[in-house]
């Protein structure tokens, strides 16, 4: 079991050395964002919240991105931690106001604050591209490198987000702060009761989380080097938060497996043509009443967990 | 001009987040559609065949999807999208490319107060009213509802007051599925059938659920109609575009100021 | 961990299953790959299911008569993915078809295909699209990539028209969707009435399916317009905004297009729709080739009839065609025989061509079919030649 990680990190590594299907490659880079958007997300729902702002965050990141590498012509290596720090920066007013309201609330709170950001960049054709979005954003340097044709460099820096993501927000779980925030899903009161400062906890997750979309949606404008208001809908906040469902709450792998497994999923169905949405429905039922507790959670009842958590 | 959120308002005394309730609405629009246009029956014939049909798939569902679940919030919300996307995606199959409409029951427009209106949309509206009320009468003032109510605000104590919160659930998923199925019949009159016509009214109606107050009849009713006032007028002053930014800016606001709602009150 | 690993192995049988799926039928046969990137799941699933029962027909005939090039006879095989209007969908479906060798793809919508024309370019592999998207999707620098469908093109044809058919219009009122479709739309649908004389009074944009077109319905009449084009307005929303017009007591000319022509009556009613000017719309066939395409569907899919099926019929043999005129399948000539290739479809004779607003020819130009409906019920009107010089 303690080899498994490294050893799927080394798998993962040499994969594009014995795969050349870009296809393949492609559908890895595009679980690659989606594991990234559903651990951020995660971050903030293991205090119990659940924010459909994330696809709003992504916009932000995404865009921040598009503006600086395609209208001012500067490095992606600069905008990718610019575009995070934007997204982050901008949630912070945002998580202030919103994380007075509590449950569902905050789901209508953050969806309507999703549909702000995609209408305000719909409606300011000048400099945000209106409807139209914005094409031909430039890949990363060097360009040699980062090609159409070949995904092998993406799929290393789709990666390397995935990797430092992960990292940085499994450090964060079971730092003494992720202790504060899985207390806080116990119950604000309680919480408070035993001196933790529940409203500024909340809202250090929800930049963190809001910084980690951010990136995703930076990767997003740089691999597809297109951007519009159709990208980033609610509709991708629920599907992230599916993801998260699906996957269980239980612990960091739950995320990153529903992510995985829901974007494979579908591509196995894509050959069905109308039938795909049809198949996929099913299975989201089934797995729920399959395994209530999501994918982690079924695991840990076959496979009892060694030790402490 | 503002009455056209008036359908919606039926949806909004749902109590659970059951995405299969927008599906609802679109299957028994098709019924009807099916049983009073295509084969030609009376609509007093269609209408009730499509309630029953829609009460019978609420109880299935209720005891099928949301009860093995226990009614945990998530997971039914992610059961409710999955079936959505199955039953969509099947209708599409099996009803063809060709959306369809049912004829309104009372064509032609009235003129009130300078404002023109279609009949068929103040005749939705008035189910709409008319079935507020009952249920609120329903809920006040007969024993089943009253169990309903005291469910809801809390479940163990009602359990030890001897009622069987089950049994609850089952009405209330019957109840709201023939709401569905009726909000289905005025949708359909007004803006045609087709496999998708259950998903925006049920978004917009999750929303007005939640401004008007979880669980408040009258909140949803008042709710219901300021949103479709305050969309007519965004709409009609600055244009479509600005309106969808500024009508979502204004929800952030009410939730922010009024967290439970404009009509809402602790529980 | 397992899971991963599970998924990759998964995701190789389906890959090997995908590749017996496209084994030719008949071992004589050389096969042509057609993947079709379409909407058949979501508000845009009529169109996608539409084209697949379309297309599935015309590549039937097309197939029985074969396409011969040297010696080796050629049947088109079609690949249906749902690209669920989604631009992201978009792109995987079209890496999954370059994946797989495909090498003449067809793409509906201009969300969908203005993501991955750069994608197809650089693969040199033909584009065919039943989209707008002017210039993001055609011209000098996609070489490859073509427009099967008039979209915004059908003012330059239909604009002329209606200043001979109704002198009277003087002043014209235009709404639209507020996305991509409508913006591109809009834009060119003024820039054309204005240079046919016209005067723009007023240009309003709406969300794609809201339940109440009244707000945009009266801006529209306080324009005091002669005439109101739809633009890129489509489906549900057509109907419901012309009876909200009628409703409000506007009484001039309403111009619409992309619709099916029967359930716009039937959304906005017989008395509401009454006069309404359909362009680009064949609401009954008049030749016997457009009769016998109405008379299949009637019997395989009973009715009512979908006129979008007109517009998705002849690009299929278009392709064809420019096989048979290349002598080659290799997408780049084919792609050279297509700028010159002359079809005669049930449209007369069409062919790609508007070199002079895009630098290359690359749009399809034939005749716009004009529909209007009298006595509640959708008819042909007048056909309308492509104009000279455009």
């Amino acid at each position: 079991m303690k080899l498994a990680l490294p050893a799927l990190i080394v798998l993962l590594l040499a994969l594009p050395l014995g795969v050349h299907n870009q296809y393949f490659l492609h559908v890895m880079i595009v679980i690659g964002i989606n594991v990234v958007m559903a651990v951020s997300m995660w971050l903030l729902g293991i205090t119990g919240l659940i924010s459909f702002g994330q696809a709003g965050f992504m916009f932000i990141g995404a865009m921040t991105t598009a503006l600086l590498t395609k209208d001012l012509g500067w490095p992606f290596w600069v905008a990718l931690p610019l575009s995070a720090t934007a997204a982050g920066l901008i949630s912070a007013p945002v998580g202030r106001l919103s994380l007075r309201v509590k449950g569902v609330y905050f789901f209508l709170v953050t969806l309507a604050f999703g549909q702000v950001v995609a209408g305000v960049f719909a409606y300011f054709e000048n400099p945000f591209g209106g409807w139209y979005g914005i094409r031909d954003i430039p890949p990363p340097q060097p360009a040699a490198l980062f090609r159409t044709l070949d995904k092998t460099a993406f799929y290393y820096l789709a990666l390397a987000l995935v990797l430092v993501t992960c990292w940085i927000i499994y450090r964060i779980s079971r730092s003494w702060f992720g202790t504060v925030l899985w207390s806080i899903r116990e119950g604000d009161l309680l919480a408070s009761s035993i001196g933790i400062d529940v409203p500024s906890s909340k809202l250090v997750a929800f930049i963190v989380s809001a910084f980690f979309a951010g990136a995703a949606g930076s990767l997003y404008a740089s691999y597809y080097g297109y951007i519009s208001p159709l990208v980033f809908t609610f509709e991708y906040s629920v599907n992230v938060l599916v993801f998260i469902v699906v996957g269980g709450f239980a612990s960091m792998a739950g995320p990153i497996s529903g992510a995985v497994v829901l974007t494979l999923v579908p591509e196995l169905f894509r050959v069905t043509g109308k039938y795909q949405m049809m198949a996929f429905g099913l299975i989201l039922v089934g797995s729920m009443l399959l395994m209530p507790q999501g994918i982690i959670g079924a695991w840990q009842k076959l496979v009892p967990p060694r030790g402490g958590r | 001009m503002l009455i056209a959120l008036g359908v919606t308002l039926l949806f909004g005394i749902m109590r659970v987040v059951n995405f299969v309730h927008g599906e609802l609405v679109m299957l028994s629009a098709f019924v009807i559609w099916y049983i009073g246009v295509d084969q030609g029956w009376p609509m007093w014939v269609a209408i009730p065949v499509a309630i029953a049909m829609a009460a019978g798939i609420g109880v299935l569902s209720q005891k099928y999807l949301f009860k093995p679940l226990q009614y945990e919030m998530l997971n039914c919300f992610i059961v409710g999208i999955g079936a959505s996307f199955a039953i969509r995606s099947a209708s599409w199959a099996i009803f063809g490319p060709e959306p369809q409409a049912i004829p309104a029951m009372l064509p032609g427009v009235v003129k009130l107060g300078g404002v023109f209106m279609a009949k068929q949309r103040l005749l939705a509206a008035g189910v709409c009213v008319v079935l507020a009320i009952v249920l609120y009468l329903f809920l006040h003032f007969t024993k089943p509802g009253k169990a309903m109510r005291a469910v809801e605000q809390d479940r163990e104590a009602a359990l030890l007051m001897g009622i069987n919160p089950e049994s609850v659930y089952v009405t209330a998923f019957m109840i709201s599925a023939a709401l569905a199925a009726v909000g289905g019949a005025m949708l359909g009159s007004v803006f045609g059938v087709d496999p998708e016509m259950g998903a925006e009214p049920l978004l917009k109606s999750f929303i007005i659920v939640q401004i008007g107050g979880m669980g408040s009849i009258a909140g949803t009713v008042l709710a219901g109609l300021f949103i479709g006032v305050a969309d007519s007028v965004t709409g009609t002053l600055l244009g479509g575009e600005l309106a969808f930014i500024i009508d979502f800016a204004i929800l952030m606001l009410i939730l922010i100021v009024r967290p439970k709602g404009l009509f809402g009150y602790d529980v | 961990m397992t899971i991963a690993r599970r998924g990759f192995v998964a995701l190789g049988t389906a890959a090997a299953a995908i590749g017996m799926g496209s084994r030719p039928g008949l071992a004589a046969d050389k096969t042509i790959i057609l993947g079709c990137s379409i909407p058949l799941s979501g508000p845009a699933a009529p169109t996608g299911i539409t084209t697949q029962r379309t297309v599935e027909h015309a590549v039937e005939l097309i197939n029985a008569q074969g396409i011969m090039v040297g010696g080796d006879r050629y049947t088109i095989v079609p690949q249906f993915y749902d690209n669920k209007y989604i631009p992201a969908e978009a792109v995987t479906v079209v890496e999954k078809m370059l994946a797989d060798g495909v090498k003449y793809l067809f793409s509906t919508g201009s969300g969908n295909s203005v993501p991955v024309v750069g994608k197809t370019t650089e693969a040199k592999v033909l584009q065919l699209s039943g989209a707008s998207g002017k210039d993001h999707l055609t011209g000098p620098k996609f070489p490859y990539s073509f427009r099967v469908q008039p979209t915004n093109e059908t003012a330059y044809a239909v604009y002329p028209w209606v200043k001979t058919a109704f002198p009277n219009v003087k002043r014209v009122a235009h709404m639209n969707p507020s996305d991509e479709a409508g913006f591109t739309e809009s834009e060119d649908r003024r820039m054309i009435s204005e240079k046919n004389g016209f005067t723009n009074v007023g240009n309003e944009y709406f969300k794609r399916g809201s339940t109440d077109m009244y707000p945009v319905a009266t801006r529209l009449v306080g324009f005091n317009p002669d005439l109101i084009d739809f633009g890129g307005t489509i489906g549900r929303d057509q109907g419901l905004a012309c009876k909200a017009l009628r409703e409000l007591g506007y009484k001039g000319h309403i111009l619409l297009g992309y619709s099916d022509a029967k359930s716009f009556v039937d959304i906005a009613g017989p008395d509401a729709a009454e006069g309404a000017l359909l362009f680009d719309t064949l609401a009954e066939p008049q030749t016997p080739e457009q009769h016998e395409i109405y008379d299949w569907w009637i019997k395989k899919y009973g009715a009512p009839f979908p006129s979008y099926v007109f517009l998705m019929w002849d690009w299929p043999f278009i392709l064809a065609d420019g096989i048979r005129k290349a002598q080659s399948v290799d997408p780049v000539v084919v792609a050279e025989a297509l700028r010159t290739t002359v079809h005669h479809g049930i449209f007369g004779e069409e062919r790609f061509g508007m070199k002079s607003v895009y630098g290359i020819d690359c749009s399809l130009t034939r005749q716009i079919p004009m529909s209007i409906v009298k006595n509640g019920k959708p008819a042909w009107l007048a056909t309308i030649d492509w104009p000279a010089g455009v």
